[in-house]
C-alpha cells in the first residue's frame, strides 16, 4: 500500500541526503508526522534559512551569513599575515576549534582529483594566487588532507606559489599525542622520523 | 561467498557514506575488484592508510556472485610511493596508470603480470625515473598483457612481411605496421621512423637491451603518440590523464 503522495514526496528528498537509506527516510518522516507542527516547521525554516542566508565569503570561501565576509575574515585580531589552506569548510572548523591558530584560512571547496574530474579550474586557486598576490601574506600553511590527493593539491600550489614570496609550509604529521610507539603503525613513525623537529 | 586474499594497489577510491567507501582495486589474482570498504573513513578504522590511492596493500575480501560490489574485511598497507607526493609530473602519471586499468581491465579477470609490472612502474615514477620512457614501457606491457600488443614484425592486413626502412606505416585501427603496397590504398595510417619501430621491438622484448637504450626525443614522442593512440581507441576515448600530464 503507498503512502500519500506528500509523504512519499518527503521520504525521497530524505533519501537524497547522505548516509540517510530509505529506512532511515522512512524513520525520519514518521518522526515529523508525529512531532508538532511548530517543531517540524521550526525544522523546514532552518533549511530555508540556510539556503537563503549562507553564502561563500568573498575573501576565503568560508560560509558566511549575512555579509560578504565571514566571521573569521572580519575579525581584526586574527593574524593577516598567516594563510591556512583547508580543502572544506568543515576541515577549518576542526582547526578553529583546537584554538591554537590565529591566522586566516582560504577554502578550496575540494581537492585536485581528476580522475574525478576536479581539476584545479573547479578549485578557489585563482582567489588563493590573488590574495598571495596582494603581498600581505606571509606564510601559506597546506592544511589539506594527508591523502595522496590531498598532497598532490598542496603540491600542485606550493608550485603555483613558487613565484611569489611567500613561505609555503605543510601540517605536520605522525604520532598523536598520548599515544605508545609500540602500538603506531609503520607509516606513522615513518612520517614521524621524517618530520621529527630539533629541541 | 567466497573468502580471498590477494595483493592489490588502489585505483580509485570513493566515499559512499559518512564512513564507508567504495574502493576499486586492481589485484594480483583477482582482477579488478569493487569492494565496499565499511568505515573505512573512520580516523581509527582498521583498514588504517592501506586504501589511500596508489597504495599497495594485502587485502581480504569476501566476493559476491550476486553483487556488483564485494566487502572488504582486512586491508594492511605493504607499500607507498612517496616520491609521488614529491613530484606532480610523476603523481599524474601514476593517476594515468590508475585510470587506463580501470578503464581496460575487466571485472575479475587476473592479469598477474600486469599487476607486478604497474607496481614496478609506480615504484620506478615514485624514484624520479624518466616519466615518458617509463609509461611508454608500461603502455607496451599493458597492451600486450591485454592482447592489444602492436604488431611490429608484419602488416598488421596483409600478414606480409615489414622490413625495417626509415619512414614506415603504422594504423592504429589496425593494430600495427601497415606494409608500403597496402599504406597506398589506406587512409588514417601514422608515418613514424623506422628507429623508432626498432625501439618499440626492443621494449617489446623486454631484454637487457630495453634499459640501455636511449631513443632519441623525436622517437620517444612517436612512441608516446602511438601508444596513446592505442590506449584511447581501445578505451574509446582519450584518458583525461593526457592533458594534465602534458601541462606539468
Amino acid at each position: 500500500m503507498s503512502l500519500t503522495p506528500s509523504v512519499e514526496r518527503l521520504t525521497e528528498e530524505l533519501t537524497r541526503l547522505p548516509g540517510i537509506g530509505p529506512k532511515s527516510a522512512e524513520r525520519i518522516t514518521h518522526y515529523l508526522m508525529q512531532a508538532r507542527a511548530e517543531d517540524a516547521l521550526k525544522l523546514a525554516r532552518a533549511i530555508e534559512d540556510v539556503k537563503t542566508n549562507v553564502r561563500l565569503c568573498r575573501e576565503c570561501f568560508n560560509l558566511s551569513e549575512g555579509t560578504d565576509i565571514c566571521q573569521v575574515c572580519q575579525d581584526a585580531r586574527r593574524d593577516q599575515s598567516l594563510l591556512c589552506v583547508v580543502e572544506q569548510p568543515r576541515d577549518l572548523m576542526s582547526l578553529e576549534k583546537t584554538g591554537s591558530f590565529q591566522g586566516v584560512y582560504h577554502v578550496l571547496h575540494g581537492r585536485i582529483a581528476p580522475l574525478e574530474g576536479i581539476t584545479p579550474d573547479k578549485l578557489t586557486i585563482g582567489p588563493l594566487v590573488d590574495r598571495v598576490r596582494r603581498g600581505t601574506i606571509k606564510e601559506v600553511i597546506m592544511a589539506t588532507n594527508p591523502t595522496l590527493e590531498g598532497d598532490g593539491t598542496a603540491l600542485y600550489l606550493s608550485n603555483v606559489l613558487a613565484d611569489y614570496d611567500v613561505n609555503v609550509t605543510r601540517l605536520a604529521r605522525g604520532l598523536a599525542s598520548g599515544t605508545v610507539l609500540e602500538f603506531a603503525n609503520r607509516e606513522m613513525l615513518a612520517d614521524a622520523l621524517s618530520g621529527r623537529q630539533k629541541f | 561467498m567466497i573468502s580471498d586474499q590477494t595483493d592489490a594497489f588502489v585505483i580509485r577510491s570513493v566515499d559512499f557514506s559518512e564512513t564507508s567507501k567504495v574502493v576499486t582495486l586492481f589485484s594480483r589474482d583477482l582482477g579488478k575488484l569493487s569492494v565496499m570498504a565499511k568505515g573505512a573513513r573512520r580516523l581509527k578504522s582498521s583498514f588504517e592508510v592501506a586504501l589511500d590511492l596508489l597504495s599497495v596493500c594485502r587485502i581480504c575480501v569476501r566476493r559476491k556472485t550476486t553483487a556488483e560490489l564485494d566487502l572488504l574485511t582486512e586491508a594492511k598497507l605493504l607499500e607507498r610511493f612517496d616520491g609521488l607526493r614529491r613530484n606532480l609530473g610523476a603523481l599524474y602519471a601514476g593517476y594515468f596508470i590508475a585510470e587506463v586499468l580501470n578503464g581496460l581491465t575487466g571485472r575479475h579477470d587476473a592479469h598477474p603480470v600486469l599487476y607486478d609490472s604497474s607496481v614496478e612502474t609506480l615504484r620506478r615514477l615514485g624514484q624520479g625515473e624518466d616519466r615518458q620512457l617509463t609509461l611508454i614501457r608500461f603502455q607496451l606491457k599493458l597492451l600486450k598483457e591485454l592482447g592489444y600488443a602492436p604488431i611490429l614484425t608484419h602488416c598488421s592486413i596483409s600478414g606480409a612481411e615489414v622490413g625495417l626502412s626509415e619512414r614506415m606505416a603504422y594504423s592504429v585501427a589496425a593494430g600495427g605496421l601497415v606494409h608500403p603496397d597496402e599504406a597506398r590504398n589506406r587512409s588514417g595510417c601514422m608515418t613514424i621512423q623506422g628507429a623508432t619501430v626498432q625501439a618499440l621491438r626492443v621494449y617489446s622484448g623486454e631484454t637487457e637491451a630495453a634499459e640501455r637504450l636511449v631513443p632519441s626525443q623525436r622517437g620517444r614522442d612517436e612512441m608516446w603518440r602511438l601508444l596513446l593512440a592505442t590506449v584511447a581507441t581501445h578505451l574509446g576515448r582519450m584518458p583525461k590523464m593526457v592533458a594534465m600530464l602534458d601541462a606539468s
